[in-house]
């Protein structure tokens, strides 16, 4: 697949509203894409996506799980107040970006709107101008009427960003939610290759839902699927303007990461480390102290312990209606792991090692 | 279902001490339930267990504790310093009259007044019991004592100590007595230690294993002069959770719920805040995960020796929960 | 699907344990045992150091053995009797510590800390990194550089480095690598009542529950775990906890002794627990209320024993028990720590009898559980 049909699967992907616990429309996008890609998909509970594409080994057939989170952050609509609305964030979002973005409201239809802040002059005196902006200073606009906007709209209603993603630079791809519409896309490159590589496991991918609150369906898919190996395909802060520190930041379009630290098993690492010179994927090691921020967190702990592996694709601007990612890191993240999955074999547990 | 809600505030629960609470929801839910049984960490479960083959496996879940405060320390000159218990209002706390399990009571000072209570921590605080030095104190290391303050009316409203959960227990009890009849397996459980991060009700999950859940207790109202902005208020029907900080309700839950208050027409408010968290939370990650939903009613002056509910909003989700477990699931 | 039996551990004989095997074996002297697990290098997520001393310590005294997929020690200990009460006990093996996050082209070293490091203790302080304990300095501008505002402040953790004497990026990258993990170069004591040395969090435990696995309480069934990266949010003991499903608690840790003077002279009423009173039982932490049935069996315990105790104060904190006790349908559980001062820095001080009473409570109380006692 070239960087411009990448691009149009991610857009495609892209398009589709999918905010924390109402991801729906992705889901059912992704549904689609992926069916001729598996031998069986289910719908978890809490809405997560999974499915199975049996490999060729004898049973009973280890299994591999990856997840890439569907959800993306946005807003809710707290209140309806003469026509404009007042807006609370689903997932970590900085109240700073958002003036001047344009939305959409999902409510009995879909409505166009524009977040603004209070006008300075009606701001609390005592909050100076140059403190930030914070969600309780914010309005959306919907050019409405306030009997029309109650009609339309309610208290709970979804509110997604509206920009348009757009190609530029060297092959890169500017839009929303790209954390993890990324991490999906390439999961479903990594399963486009799997039907021409001969698999001895099980692979189980999941699209996750609820990354961006509370790791709600990773623990729950990863229970339900009970994996004998987990990888989680996230987002990580790419290096952009100056003044981030250098090693939390990863250059873009020069490779993915391999997470490193408590969360990650290290034998695990080891041989990603190793697919990843097989297949000529350049990459970097991400060590993370402490907890990762991923469904790899929850992954690992979930059962009676499962190795848990974090592939990242370096992200520009996260959290934001414009993040950036370079389209060869997408695809190298999925020749990634198609070279794992397809080097698994029988005896792949016994030898894998903490040490 | 005033006198159920005064005998169930008035009763002594902080997290981890919910014996008496446990004795009178037992009491009042004998004869009711096919079976009624107690787990590891002391969570009661009364369960309906008939079911159509459409019937779904539901739980409905409210705390039984209250906030408190443990001691940790009694001085040289007799004073109990402590520690709080679940998210205690340390505002509310100084002048405030407590009562140890063995119905001792104290009051909570507060060092050096002058400097007025903004800005305090817990370790300038203490208990007076009237005791003048540590030989032979009534107190000792891990004792634990709640606000005392016994249910008043007012009006409409209700004041007293400990309504946070309490509320939710005589709602839950009251509930199951009206319901003559329902399609679902239905799990009505009675949580502990909700106040010190919701630990009941995820064991209890693990137990029952629900497909839906849906769990009912105070949450904080926006009608106060100054309050932070929360559209929920006392008087305007239960709230019917979409999010609040530890969670966002499964929106086809929220639907459900909206749609048999407009049926029954009962009045009801949707929550969508950024604070609070209850049982929902810890439920909905249980196993491989549990469709969750919540109902919530105001209620002013939280954690503190006179929290304030609105008996209407109660009675009125006495109501909507009838009418959820007595109709089929409509997804 | 089938379940792949846990993994068992593959016994490498070194010629000192083969020579060690033909010799009648002897318990192991504690205080040897923990000045080794002292020493060793532990931080969360690499505790394979700690994990060697563990198993060489069981080899041979006990056949169910298993490492899982996070690194913990799993032991099954057969009870005598049947309807025996399968009691979990845990200590943690991993340590608060370092991790080398980049190197600089001056061949400084760039890091963070793991778990709750007390940053007030790293300037000037000797490190070993990595597996081979190279030796390390982390190194701060001399006070005849700084001026007085400069002193008066804390210095952030990003502008530490640790100095391993490379004079480059490539001659510092042929000993060490992002990822290392570092820890303090702390050489165990034991003098007199003193034991000071670093991780005493939670060696101390895990000396002890060693002592108790070679030699289990014979009415329970004794479900040892040795759990790794409870100084990253206990994650080792959630999944020990859920595969063990076990129908109660112990916990074996360390625990502050922060019972100093205070400046004003006034009394300390936050001391935590006292250095010199005994084990510390924990009625409630920050994440768990003990369960009140095992409180009570400890205390009894203690009297009947003559043990002394102490009541660990009600507050923050947490140990393993908060992770075990909401695992599957719920744990009871409680917790039992060797009082220490200065925990999570370069050296703690504990004293000898704090932890060998700690040790001989857990065993008295275990010795009276039974199934009756959890009614």
């Amino acid at each position: 697949m070239d960087d411009a049909q990448l691009a149009a699967v991610l857009k495609d992907l892209l398009n589709e509203p999918g905010l924390s616990a109402n991801e729906g429309p992705i889901r059912e996008r992704l549904r689609q894409v992926w069916r001729p890609l598996l031998d069986e998909i289910t719908v978890s509970r809490l809405g997560s996506l999974h499915g199975r594409k049996r490999g060729q080994g004898r049973e009973p057939r280890p299994s591999i799980l990856i997840a890439a989170h569907m959800d993306s952050v946005g807003l809710m609509v707290e209140q309806v107040v003469s026509g404009f609305l007042r807006v609370r964030p689903i997932g970590w979002l900085d109240p700073r970006i958002l003036p001047g973005q344009p939305v959409t409201v999902h409510g009995r239809r879909e409505v166009p709107g524009l977040l603004v802040p209070a006008p300075a002059a009606l701001l609390d005196p005592q909050q100076g101008a140059e403190q930030a902006i914070r969600f309780e200073d914010l309005w959306v606009d919907l050019g409405l009427s306030a009997s029309e906007a109650a009609r339309l709209v309610r208290p709970g209603d979804l509110i997604a960003f509206a920009q348009l993603p757009f190609e530029m630079g060297d092959g890169l791809l500017a839009g929303k939610a790209l954390d993890d519409r990324a991490g999906l896309a390439a999961l479903t490159l990594c399963l486009m290759e799997l039907r021409l590589r001969a698999h001895s496991w099980d692979v189980m991918v999941a699209a996750t839902s609820g990354e961006e609150e509370n790791l709600a369906g990773a623990r729950t898919s990863s229970f339900e699927i009970h994996p004998d190996l987990a990888v989680a395909v996230d987002a990580t802060l790419a290096a952009g303007p100056p003044g981030q520190p250098e090693h939390k930041v990863f250059p873009l379009g020069a490779g993915i990461t391999l997470g490193w630290g408590p969360i990650i098993h290290p034998g695990l690492f080891r041989q990603f480390e190793q697919a990843a010179r097989r297949a000529e994927v350049p990459f970097f090691t991400e060590v993370m102290p402490g907890r990762t921020q991923t469904d790899a967190d929850a992954l690992q702990v979930a059962v009676e312990g499962i190795p848990t592996m974090l592939v990242s694709i370096p992200l520009r601007y996260m959290h934001t209606p414009l993040e950036v990612v370079a389209l060869r890191d997408i695809r190298r993240a999925g020749r990634l792991l198609a070279e794992f999955c397809a080097s698994l074999d029988e005896g792949f547990l016994q030898r894998l090692t903490l040490e | 279902m005033k006198p159920l809600i005064a005998r169930l505030a008035d009763a002594y629960g902080p997290s981890g001490k919910e014996d008496s609470l446990r004795q009178i929801v037992r009491s009042e839910l004998k004869g009711l339930s096919d079976y009624i049984s107690e787990d590891p960490l002391g969570n009661v479960h009364a369960v309906i267990k008939q079911k159509t083959r459409a019937g779904r496996k539901i739980m409905v879940s409210a705390p039984m504790d209250e906030v408190g405060l443990i001691v940790s320390h009694v001085d040289d000159h007799g004073f109990a310093r402590f520690s709080p218990l679940g998210d205690v209002d340390l505002l509310q706390c100084p002048g405030a009259r407590v009562r140890f399990g063995d119905g001792r009571m104290g009051v909570i000072g507060m060092a050096d007044r002058a400097r007025g209570s903004a800005r305090r921590s817990w370790s300038e605080l203490f208990i007076d019991v009237g005791a003048s030095d540590r030989e032979n104190h009534p107190l000792q290391v891990g004792d634990t004592a709640v606000f005392a303050s016994p249910l008043e009316e007012a009006g409409a409203a209700l004041i007293g100590k400990g309504l946070n959960g309490r509320i939710g227990v005589a709602i839950l009890i009251e509930t199951l007595r009206r319901l003559k009849r329902s399609p679902h397996e239905v799990q009505f459980v009675f949580t502990v230690q909700e106040q010190v991060g919701q630990r009941g009700a995820r064991t209890a999950a693990f137990r029952l294993e629900p497909e839906i859940a849906i769990s009912v207790s105070a949450i904080p109202s926006g009608d106060t002069p100054g309050a932070p902005h929360l559209a929920v208020g006392l008087g305007k029907g239960p709230a019917i959770k979409v999010r609040d900080a530890s969670l966002l309700c499964d929106p086809r839950v929220v639907r459900w719920m909206v749609q048999r208050a407009e049926e029954a027409r009962l009045p009801y408010q949707l929550e969508v805040s950024d604070e609070g968290a209850t049982g929902a939370a810890e439920i909905q990650r249980s196993r491989a995960g549990v469709i969750v939903g919540s109902l919530g009613i105001p209620c002013r002056y939280l954690h503190g020796p006179a929290e304030m509910a609105d008996l209407n909003d109660a009675e009125n989700a006495v109501k909507l929960l009838t009418q959820l477990l007595a109709l089929p699931v409509p997804f | 699907m089938p379940r792949k039996p846990p993994q068992r551990t593959r016994a490498t004989k070194s010629p000192a344990a083969r020579r060690k095997a033909a010799a009648p074996w002897r318990p192991p002297d504690l205080i040897d045992l923990a000045r080794r697990l002292s020493e060793a290098s532990g931080v969360s997520g690499d505790e394979a150091a700690v994990r060697r001393i563990v198993l060489e310590s069981l080899q041979g005294r006990t056949d169910q053995v298993s490492v899982d997929a996070l690194g913990n020690i799993l032991v099954r200990c057969r009870p005598s009797g049947r309807r025996a009460l399968r009691v979990m006990v845990a200590a943690h093996l991993d340590e608060v510590g370092l991790i080398i996050v980049a190197i600089s082209s001056d061949g400084m070293l760039r890091f963070e800390t793991v778990g709750g490091v007390d940053e007030r203790y790293l300037l000037g302080k000797a490190v070993w990194v990595g597996r081979d304990h190279l030796p390390g300095v982390i190194g701060v501008k001399p006070i005849h550089l700084s001026g007085p505002a400069e002193v008066a402040r804390a210095v952030p953790v990003d502008s530490l480095r640790i100095d391993i004497g490379a004079a480059s990026k490539e001659a510092a990258s042929q000993w060490v690598q992002p990822g290392d993990r570092v820890v303090f170069a702390t050489r165990f004591e034991a003098r007199g009542q003193l034991l000071l040395g670093k991780a005493l969090d939670d060696r101390l435990g895990v000396a002890s529950l060693i002592s108790l696995v070679l030699d289990p309480p014979a009415n329970i069934e004794l479900l040892a775990a040795f759990t790794t990266q409870e100084e990253v949010g206990l994650r080792g003991a959630q999944v020990a906890a859920y595969a063990l499903n076990p129908q109660a608690a112990l916990v074996l840790d360390t625990t502050p002794a922060n019972d100093l003077p205070l400046g004003d002279g006034s009394e300390n009423a936050a001391y935590n627990t006292k250095l010199g009173a005994g084990p510390a039982v924990y009625l409630a932490d920050r994440g768990t209320l003990s369960d009140r049935r095992l409180v009570s069996l400890v205390v009894e315990a203690a009297r009947a024993e003559g043990l002394p105790f102490q009541f660990r104060q009600p507050g923050g904190g947490t140990t393993d028990a908060a992770a075990i006790h909401l695992t599957r349908e719920g744990i009871p559980s409680v917790s039992l720590s060797v009082p220490a001062r200065y925990l999570h820095s370069p050296r703690s001080l504990a004293r000898r009898e704090d932890w060998l009473n700690t040790l001989r409570l857990s065993r008295a109380a275990l010795a009276r559980l039974a199934p009756d006692k959890l009614r």
